[in-house]
């Protein structure tokens, strides 16, 4: 059992941050400090696992990762509502990689509505 | 060999551009749906399997190895059977980006290891008569981790 534990451990120090694959749990994002950005959607991934939609702040270009499309569905945050172009603005936690420019979206105001995000 | 590491990567594009990839992204329901039935996948081999490894490795002398087998063995192959299909289903929705993901890499090739040691085991100790020889008992013990590495890494490939 020990080494079971022992490889997943070794395992996991060993992977790379996965392009857009760690998306599930909120461990590798920071913990307290949330990130508030205002922008135009650039492109729009409206696809499970998890929509994704690229924005670009003063020059720098951000991953935001929002829910499955199912919760995006019930909780009111249609396709037809991220057009490219857009205005949106996002709440949520920044990814704990300094280098990585990913947001987990907590809040999205769409059209002047707020929606939640989070479970 | 980086050939046939490029075909393979080449695949996995293939099928995340197919129709099957983009129904698993487009449809609200398929991709939690493939996660249920690869999750009860996991726990049918892990609960059958694992039981019977324990078992094997001298857990639950009470109850008769053969007969534990014939019953526990159905559970592991439905089992396996639900994790591979759905677990198909779900790589097509992201297989470019999950290929090249070690995490990844590292569970199909701990799978491998399981299902090789699996086929092993049953043809070199088919119907188990007495108690398990050590080398049963190794290889059970094979079993139970890669069934446990494999269900880790596969939990951990969207967190890290």
């Amino acid at each position: 059992m020990k080494l079971a534990y022992a490889i997943v451990l070794a395992l996991a120090l060993a992977a790379p941050g996965g392009a857009a694959l760690a998306h599930h749990g909120w461990s590798t994002y920071e913990p307290s400090k949330t990130t508030t950005l205002e922008a135009q959607v650039q492109a729009v991934r409206y696809a499970n696992p998890h929509v994704e939609v690229d924005v670009t702040v003063n020059g720098q270009k951000w991953l935001l990762t929002l829910a499955p499309v199912s919760r995006m569905q019930t909780r009111g945050v249609t396709e037809q509502m991220l057009k490219v172009g857009q205005t949106i603005k996002i709440e949520g936690k920044r990814s704990l990689d300094p280098k990585r420019f990913e947001v987990k979206v907590e809040a999205i105001t769409v059209g002047g509505k707020t929606t939640g995000l989070r479970a | 060999m980086e050939e046939v590491w490029g075909s393979i990567v080449e695949a996995a594009r293939g099928l995340e551009g197919s129709p099957l990839g983009a129904f698993m992204r487009r449809s609200p329901m398929a991709y939690p749906a493939a996660n249920l039935v690869h999750l009860a996948g996991l726990v049918m081999l892990l609960g059958g399997i694992g039981a019977l490894d324990l078992r094997v490795l001298g857990l639950g002398r009470a109850v008769p190895l053969s007969a534990l087998s014939r019953y526990l063995t159905p559970f592991g192959l439905i089992g396996i059977a639900f994790s591979l299909i759905s677990g198909g289903f779900m790589f097509a929705a992201d297989a470019g980006a999950l290929i090249n993901s070690r995490m990844f890499q590292a569970k199909m090739a701990i799978l491998v290891v399981g299902l090789l040691n699996a086929v092993a085991f049953r043809g070199l100790f088919g119907d188990p008569g007495g108690e398990p020889s050590f080398g049963a008992r190794a290889m059970a013990g094979v079993s139970l981790l890669s069934w446990i590495a494999v269900a880790a890494l596969g939990r951990l490939l969207g967190y890290l």
